[in-house]
């Protein structure tokens, strides 16, 4: 298999991450990181550095990384794409449907474009995909997801919070995630409901998002995403005919969501004398967070083998968007005091 | 890494009636001396988990002498009979066919409950989320038929092969797929490789562990698991009675692993770890049994207040706190072959 040779767009948080991913991945050779900032410049070593995307792009270069805060990513992705360029581009991929609609009209079937939705990948995530679809616990009822994170004393200077950067609060930063994983596991929503309030941090973005969403099989599937957990807090239930699945944690970098784990519960009509409501579970703990490498590592198949992008596609991506701007409109975030 | 924690609590009698267990080992004490220590040949050995020589004697079961490892603390049998003379002894003694044709049958229905089921699942579950392709399944030196009977059952292995099963043969209607290979594992040619490959307690009662991961590695797969399940040194009753622990006597447990010294092993036999978990729920009961049969019973003083002065729900916690911990006497383990 020959070398891919990547580039970075955008330095930041992620982008560190990815180069990270990028040198540990022996098929993928760093040919260069571009960012803004002359001061983040500055500290990157070890490859050729560039100011701007463009002159980045103009490079020999076979993948591009994107990633750059919301506003920019639509265009930056559009660019790669008309270049031939493979793109794997963070969540969110943009502020509006619109954005991923724009990217959608750029992407050709010679080029491979996927999105960052780790969290499809991180273990527990996928052992609650495997035993879902082997059907022993019977279809789906339902969902609840709650993730949410504390912000911290830096929270008010990122640009997450400045809505014409970010396009959107927590719900379009952190929320995704989990709508993503409703939409992974149950398909599409075709109903959205959503309140949201800016009351703590007083942005004008959201701190919380409630969303309720239910599709056309009467699977209904509940997030509550939130800046004002001041203990970080990554769980999603699944309700299944004959049991139930919790993940609970996630394997961060800083381990403060906790270590994650799967709760495996059999729905017991049986013998409730002894177990009434309470019935016998199996705890699974992981330790390894390979949701970074495995998505990467999927990403490179796709344009190995030529093959369609399946997993975190511009399909997902989209479909996504467009549950975020249904619960936005739902919640009439614009029409709410203080947004503005 | 991960470790799979369960909380489904049970009576130990319901898989060790005292009574069926004391026979087993009588019977197990007389063949011992029959088939493995008069007029045999032992060999001492290292250490069969990290391959230190260093141990300390540690105590003696059936004319055979325990040694716990002075690095990683698994307990073994030095100096200890062949795997031949093992061999004859599984298919021979009185114990073997007392555990088969009483034991088994006689609380057949709460292990395949509690045990074979929860088991079979294990494999299934595990193999879909690793490796979901696996089509060959290999079982070896299996002792329990009621196991076999329900692996038939499941449709996720396009064959599935038994090698050296412990038990006649005749007992079993086989159905399409399954394989016997009735020779010794070590000569065990399969042509095509494994998938997985299942050694149920098979380490703790193998002299020569070393060969067996060997044999194993030549008979999977690049990337096949090997599932395997232990008793463990490191485990809370084990640690706490030592040679009183009920389970606890040769041949059946040889090898008696500490967590250590199954990473030692693991990593000097070319397998990464998946899963190393110690979901046992009967360290503390089998304890408590053991301070009501024997008030002099001598436990570290804190342990002693803990198991006779706090409640059931208390003693539950302190057990899930052993799962969580790997400090359980009994593990499960998923290996991918590197």
């Amino acid at each position: 298999m020959s070398i891919l040779k990547a580039g970075i767009i955008g330095y930041g948080y992620m982008g560190e991450i990815r180069r990270t991913l990028v040198d540990r991945n022996p098929r993928l050779k760093l040919a260069g990181i571009c960012d803004t900032s002359e001061s983040v410049r500055q500290k990157i070593e070890g490859c050729p550095v560039f100011d701007s995307y463009e002159r980045l792009l103009g490079q020999d270069i076979d993948v591009v990384f994107v990633c750059t805060p919301n506003r920019f990513s639509p265009e930056i992705c559009v660019s790669s794409l008309s270049l031939g360029k493979h793109v794997f581009c963070e969540k969110p991929p943009g502020r509006h449907a619109d954005d991923i609609r724009a990217i959608l009209r750029a992407e050709t079937g010679q080029v491979k474009l996927m999105f960052g939705f780790n969290h499809r990948f991180h273990p527990g995530i996928q052992k609650a995909k495997v035993l879902v679809e082997s059907g022993r616990f019977g279809r789906i009822l339902g969902m609840r997801g709650v993730y949410g994170k504390s912000g911290g004393i830096h929270f008010s200077q990122s640009w997450r919070n400045d809505r014409t950067v970010s396009g959107g609060g927590i719900l379009l930063d952190q929320g995704i995630h989990m709508l993503d994983l409703f939409r992974y596991f149950c398909g599409d929503f075709d109903f959205v409901k959503c309140f949201i309030d800016h009351s703590f941090w007083k942005f004008d973005v959201e701190d919380n998002a409630y969303v309720l969403l239910q599709n056309k099989n009467g699977q209904t599937a509940s997030l509550h995403s939130s800046s004002t957990f001041w203990k970080h807090t990554f769980r999603l239930d699944v309700l299944l005919e004959d049991g139930y699945l919790v993940v609970d944690g996630l394997l961060s970098k800083t381990g403060s969501y906790g270590r994650q784990k799967i709760v495996v519960g059999r729905r017991q009509f049986e013998d409730e004398a002894g177990a009434l409501g309470n019935p016998a579970e199996e705890v699974t703990y992981f330790d390894k967070d390979l949701s970074w490498d495995l998505e990467v590592e999927e990403f490179i198949r796709c344009i190995d083998t030529d093959s369609p992008v399946r997993l975190s596609s511009s399909e997902d991506a989209l479909r996504v968007m467009e549950i975020i701007e249904k619960a936005y409109a739902d919640s009439q975030i614009e029409a709410l005091a203080g947004f503005r | 890494m991960k470790n799979t924690v369960i909380s489904d609590a049970y009576p130990e009698v319901d898989l060790r009636p005292y009574d069926l267990l004391n026979k087993y080992a009588e019977l197990a004490e007389r063949d011992v001396e029959t088939f493995l220590v008069r007029g045999r040949s032992l060999t001492a050995c290292a250490c069969p988990a990290c391959s230190e020589e260093n141990a300390y004697p540690s105590f003696s079961k059936f004319g055979l002498h325990y040694r716990e490892c002075a690095r990683c603390r698994t307990l073994y049998v030095s100096p200890r009979p062949g795997d031949e003379a093992l061999d004859i002894y599984q298919s021979r003694s009185a114990a073997r066919r007392y555990w088969m044709e009483e034991y088994a049958r006689k609380t057949r229905n709460k292990r395949r409950e509690k045990i074979v089921k929860p088991r079979i699942q294990w494999i299934l579950d595990s193999t879909m989320e690793y490796l979901p392709s696996a089509s060959h399944f290999v079982d070896v030196n299996t002792n329990q038929y009621d196991y076999i009977e329900e692996l038939m059952r499941t449709d996720l292995f396009r064959r599935k092969t038994l090698i050296h099963p412990l038990f006649p043969m005749d007992r079993l209607k086989l159905s399409l797929g399954i394989d016997i290979y009735s020779g010794s594992l070590w000569e065990a040619d399969l042509g095509e490789g494994a998938d997985v490959v299942a050694l149920f307690e098979v380490a703790d009662r193998t002299a020569d562990v070393e060969a067996l991961f060997a044999k194993t590695r030549q008979l999977l797969k690049k990337n096949g698991l090997c599932f395997m399940t232990a008793v463990l040194s490191s485990g809370f009753d084990i640690q706490m009675l030592g040679p009183q622990a009920p389970t606890l006597f040769p041949p059946d447990r040889l090898n008696v692993f500490s967590i250590e010294g199954l990473n030692a092993l693991f990593a000097r036999n070319g397998f990464e770890c998946l899963e190393l978990s110690t979901p046992g729920v009967f360290d503390v009961e089998v304890v408590q049994k053991a301070i009501e049969s024997d008030p002099l019973q001598r436990l570290p003083k804190f342990i002693d207040y803990l198991l006779k002065n706090r409640s059931r729900e208390i003693c539950d916690s302190f057990q899930k706190f052993l799962q969580d911990s790997l400090l359980s006497s009994y593990g499960r383990i998923v290996l991918r072959k590197r």
